[in-house]
């Protein structure tokens, strides 16, 4: 892998990508798409910047339904480098809401407060410690390191926990508070994990 | 792999390849992007083109959550505009719940505070009330929409009342505060606009950092200096200054009450008999404003309206 590719030549945007734009284009509001893009842009730069300071490089960058997959080969990443790049794009989801939120607050542009909660609910989304997600690769790696053998089971068995708690806990509001944010997300995530394998 | 595996397997697709005419063959993946892509064009259009059909539709899925207002209340949690907890509580209540959150809705009418200075004419005023113009259009009987300005059309206040009920739906709930009425009742009297600006915030509900609070009158935003006018015939009953109106001044014309606040200089006095139109004060930025405003308050028989609905600023 001696010839390193143009980014373009790398991105694959998968027909799931455009299905989650329709949903969202019909389920929330329409203006909130671009804020999404950039949350996500700015969650895969994250990624991207770790994974170039472990001396990596970028193979491909898959963006489906449920978001992008990076991957990455070469460097010395080693366990410690994959929890570091595992849990880069929440830090920087973090910091864009940060800065959002007080270029919001400082000149009253509801776009950029909209912007901060976005990344917010994008950094806690993904530090929930499922496997498909990158708070889940980030304890899986961590695991890994003193358990190899266990790490995997324990995923998988935590994954499955999680998820059918939060199936059961968005169908429970769906059918009393007839909404369906949570069930959706709920089934969203059970996706991620059965496709993680 | 051993040559002869290999081999089979080239000369296996090369059988395929030609034995299907090229153009019709098309690969799996691009014709289910190609359909997602339309899909998502799709949903575009109809959100264009049908905004409340797709509302509607979203609303029966149970998916007709406010999510802009929820991340909203999560960015001023994050910069700290407003207290965690307090978001948290929103986030659930919009998000997971569908509902608007109950906040702390001011339904209090501004009062004078007592440390103001305020001139109020004595009850011998009533020696100073002119007779209503003679020429004042007179308001139709019923319910018919008055026009002080007779060059505004039926149809404009008509739309007006529309939109502005539009936008006060979100506020449904907290329903009408006491002593304001959503109406636009006869007024009585011939008007005019105070000021000469743009309507920068409205009467009704409004949202500010998070919190609900009713806004009893109309902010109209125009240049520092530039003059206000009285709306109609009438006495001017009182003027003073106050913290949150600063320099103040109220005209009443028999049931109607009209107050012009965040004022630079008020030149009517208290007592005094204006006419409608005549300059009785000029636009500033005292009180709690925080750029050069009038802010115009109208009551009929004690009950705030809202002034938007009689006029129309360019």
């Amino acid at each position: 892998m001696g010839v390193s590719l143009p980014f373009f030549a790398k991105l694959r945007v998968g027909a799931g990508a455009f299905l989650a734009l329709a949903v969202m284009m019909l389920v929330g509001e329409g203006s909130l798409i671009p804020c999404a893009l950039i949350a996500a842009l700015f969650h895969e730069l994250g990624h991207y910047a770790a994974v170039r300071l472990c001396g990596a490089e970028i193979r491909s960058v898959f963006v489906g339904f449920t978001g992008a997959t990076m991957e990455y080969y070469g460097g010395t990443v080693g366990y410690g480098g994959e929890v570091a790049i595992a849990l880069a794009g929440p830090v920087a989801s973090l910091a864009l809401a940060v800065i959002a939120s007080f270029i919001g607050r400082e000149f009253a542009l509801e776009v950029a407060t909209e912007l901060a909660g976005l990344s917010f609910v994008l950094c806690v989304f993904n530090l929930v410690p499922i496997r498909a997600l990158d708070g889940g690769r980030a304890l899986g790696a961590a695991l890994s390191r003193f358990f190899p053998i266990a790490a995997a089971r324990v995923m998988l068995v935590l994954s499955a926990i999680l998820t059918l708690t939060l199936l059961a806990v968005g169908a429970y509001l769906a059918l009393t508070a007839f909404n369906v944010t949570l069930l959706g997300t709920a089934v969203v995530l059970a996706l991620m994990v059965i496709r993680e394998r | 792999m051993d040559n002869t595996s290999a081999r089979r397997h080239t000369s296996r697709r090369r059988r395929h390849s030609t034995a299907a005419p090229q153009s019709s063959v098309i690969r799996p993946n691009e014709a289910r992007l190609a359909i997602c892509a339309a899909l998502f064009l799709l949903a575009v259009l109809m959100k264009l083109a049908f905004p409340t059909a797709t509302h509607a539709m979203a609303q029966w899925l149970g998916f007709s959550v406010d999510y802009k207002a929820a991340l909203a209340a999560l960015g001023d949690g994050v910069s700290g505009e407003r207290d965690f907890s307090d978001v948290m509580s929103d986030v659930w209540t919009i998000a997971f719940r569908g509902e608007t959150p109950e906040v702390e809705v001011v339904v209090v009418p501004p009062t004078v505070e007592d440390g103001d200075n305020r001139v109020e004419t004595g009850a011998d005023s009533d020696a100073n009330l002119p007779a209503f113009a003679e020429n004042s259009p007179q308001t139709p009987a019923g319910d018919e929409v008055p026009t002080g300005i007779p060059t505004a059309p039926d149809e404009l206040a008509r739309a007006v009342i529309a939109a502005w009920n539009e936008g006060q739906r979100e506020f449904e709930g907290y329903g009408v505060p006491a002593g304001v009425s959503y109406d636009m009742p006869a007024l009585g009297v011939g008007f005019t606009a105070p000021a000469d600006g743009t309507v920068s915030s409205g009467f009704g509900y409004r949202r500010l950092n998070g919190t609900v609070k009713f806004h009893y009158g109309t902010d109209v935003a125009a240049e520092e200096g530039a003059p206000v006018r009285a709306f109609s015939d009438g006495v001017v009953t009182a003027v003073g200054d106050s913290t949150t109106y600063g320099n103040y001044i109220i005209i009443t014309s028999g049931a109607v009450d009209t107050r012009y606040a965040h004022c630079k200089t008020i030149s009517a006095q208290a007592g005094q008999a204006v006419a409608m139109g005549e300059e009785i004060a000029t636009v500033g930025a005292t009180g709690n404003a925080t750029s050069p405003c009038l802010h115009f308050e109208l009551r009929i028989d004690g009950m705030y309206v809202n002034p938007e609905f009689y006029l129309t600023w360019a």
